[in-house]
């Protein structure tokens, strides 16, 4: 047998060629890993030297996202707050208990996000036996980057049957009743957000179908409550196969704990969305977006949360 | 937005092209080296590196990807040891058959090929010196010519030449002859060459 030099190569191109790909988490834990490494506070002589200090660097979206997703990330908070309150119904709480978040996580979680705006605990929100899940998006318009801004809520409750209640603020007050197999206001049809908790390939496809036909609005942030308290693992775990697929970033958290993640992905009009789950439990036990001239909002689901982050 | 705002969020802005250009190449070389765990965390320190070090780089001499594919080159000699190990581990596999389905014999004919040449291939690495082995993974799998790899390892061309051979022939006295006549260790690729070769 005769080898050439370009045998020998090709051969060796294809030596260990399957470790070599690169996916869309492990880049983000590296590109995760290159911030933490960078000092907080550069030196003046190293800012006139264009070397990046770590807030530079974290206000970029993590390299890889395009464009079109930016419905898809969208579409995939709110769908993912619907998820989580369809596996936690039927327990008939009438509020959202506390998730089972640490104290040694929660407080670092909500330290790095210490430029929140707003940090509200949810729970409020009515449901009666009937109720299959309930979930509240709110949404903030920030006008011209400025501070102030409006606020769109919505609130939905879905009965056993597919039939609900949705009340959606901004521009004008809506409240409408929506019988099986309606679609909702802001396009997501209920019967999506049920079969969510069951058929983890089904909703990855419903989602991806959804996101991209969706046309967002002009909003620059959109914050989404969000709980898996209790999803089973094969949907939770297909929910993160998903949110990589679509380019979101899951990102740990370094010094916290190795099972909190924080997934990131781009938001409509530049912003940037993260969401922090805690993979032992599937709860996420924050979320927050960061509109382009570097405000975040915070939404967070508990009141431990609240008064851990306040810190007074 | 303040003067230094902008400079470092172009600076950021800059660093992300890199990185976004660079990664999967500098992963890659390193995950095939020392496994998928360690390279994470030697590309993040290459990077790192490379914004600490970046008033050294010179574009005059040559694109960014070698230069950064040096640094890498520096982090890995720490590693050397973890790498032999994992070609330890799949020399070891020489001899096993692979099982293959009769109806899948076609389709993955050259995957099985190359599958069963790989524990021959880790000896040969093994049996390398790691200069050597530098050489022609860095010419294999960074797709480098001389020069650059000449300017990573900080070494005359004429050393990067004579190491090459030295490592084919360590190869192919394991894997078969070789006939040299594709490529002339005295006549390095051109780039349009290299371009093409993945």
């Amino acid at each position: 047998m005769t080898l050439l030099d370009d045998d020998i190569d090709d051969l060796l191109r294809t030596f260990r060629a399957d470790e070599a790909l690169l996916d869309h988490m492990t880049r983000a834990r590296i590109w995760a890993r290159i911030c933490d490494e960078v000092p907080d506070a550069p030196t003046a002589f190293d800012a006139l030297a264009l070397r990046p200090g770590v807030r530079a660097l974290r206000r970029r979206t993590p390299p890889g996202g395009r464009a079109r997703r930016l419905g898809v990330a969208a579409a995939v908070l709110v769908l993912l707050a619907v998820a989580g309150l369809a596996v936690r119904s039927g327990s008939g709480d009438d509020t959202v208990a506390a998730g089972p978040t640490t104290e040694a996580v929660v407080p670092r979680t909500l330290l790095e996000l210490a430029d929140a705006v707003a940090i509200r605990p949810v729970g409020e929100l009515g449901a009666s036996d009937e109720t299959r899940y309930t979930h509240q998006v709110v949404t903030y318009h920030l006008q011209d980057g400025g501070s102030e801004g409006t606020v769109r809520t919505e609130e939905r409750w879905v009965a056993k049957d597919g039939s609900g209640r949705q009340v959606y603020s901004l521009p004008v007050n809506t409240d409408r009743q929506f019988d099986p197999g309606d679609l909702l206001l802001g396009g997501l049809p209920p019967d999506v957000a049920v079969s969510l908790p069951d058929d983890p390939d089904r909703v990855a496809a419903e989602l991806d179908e959804h996101g991209q036909a969706t046309d967002r609005d002009a909003s620059n942030t959109v914050i989404a409550t969000l709980s898996f308290a209790g999803l089973p693992g094969p949907a939770r775990a297909g929910l993160l196969r998903f949110l990589d697929r679509i380019g979101f970033m899951a990102v740990s958290t370094p010094g916290v704990r190795p099972s909190l993640l924080r997934v990131e992905g781009p938001g409509p009009d530049g912003s940037t969305m993260q969401a922090d789950f805690d993979l032992l439990t599937g709860e996420v036990v924050a979320s927050t977006s960061s509109s382009p001239d570097g405000r975040s909002d915070v939404r967070t689901y508990t009141e431990v949360d609240l008064r851990v982050d306040r810190g007074q | 937005m303040p003067v230094d705002d902008h400079h470092e969020a172009s600076a950021a802005a800059g660093f992300s092209a890199v990185y976004e250009q660079h990664v999967d190449a500098i992963y890659g070389f390193l995950a095939r080296r020392v496994g998928a765990q360690l390279a994470e965390e030697l590309t993040a320190q290459t990077f790192v590196e490379a914004l600490d070090r970046h008033d050294r780089y010179d574009p005059e001499r040559g694109p960014i990807g070698p230069w950064l594919f040096g640094i890498a080159a520096n982090l890995l000699r720490r590693h050397y040891r973890q790498e032999e190990r994992a070609l330890r581990a799949i020399a070891a596999y020489a001899g096993r058959q692979p099982h293959v389905g009769e109806d899948d014999e076609e389709r993955i004919e050259s995957r099985i090929v190359a599958d069963e040449r790989w524990p021959a291939v880790a000896e040969a690495l093994l049996a390398m010196s790691p200069g050597e082995r530098d050489v022609l993974l860095l010419y294999a799998w960074a797709d480098l010519p001389y020069s650059a790899i000449a300017g990573v390892l900080d070494v005359p061309v004429g050393t990067v030449r004579s190491r090459l051979s030295r490592a084919r022939g360590r190869l192919t006295a394991i894997l078969g002859p070789t006939s040299s006549s594709s490529e002339d260790a005295s006549d390095p690729p051109a780039p349009d060459q290299i371009g093409r070769r993945r």
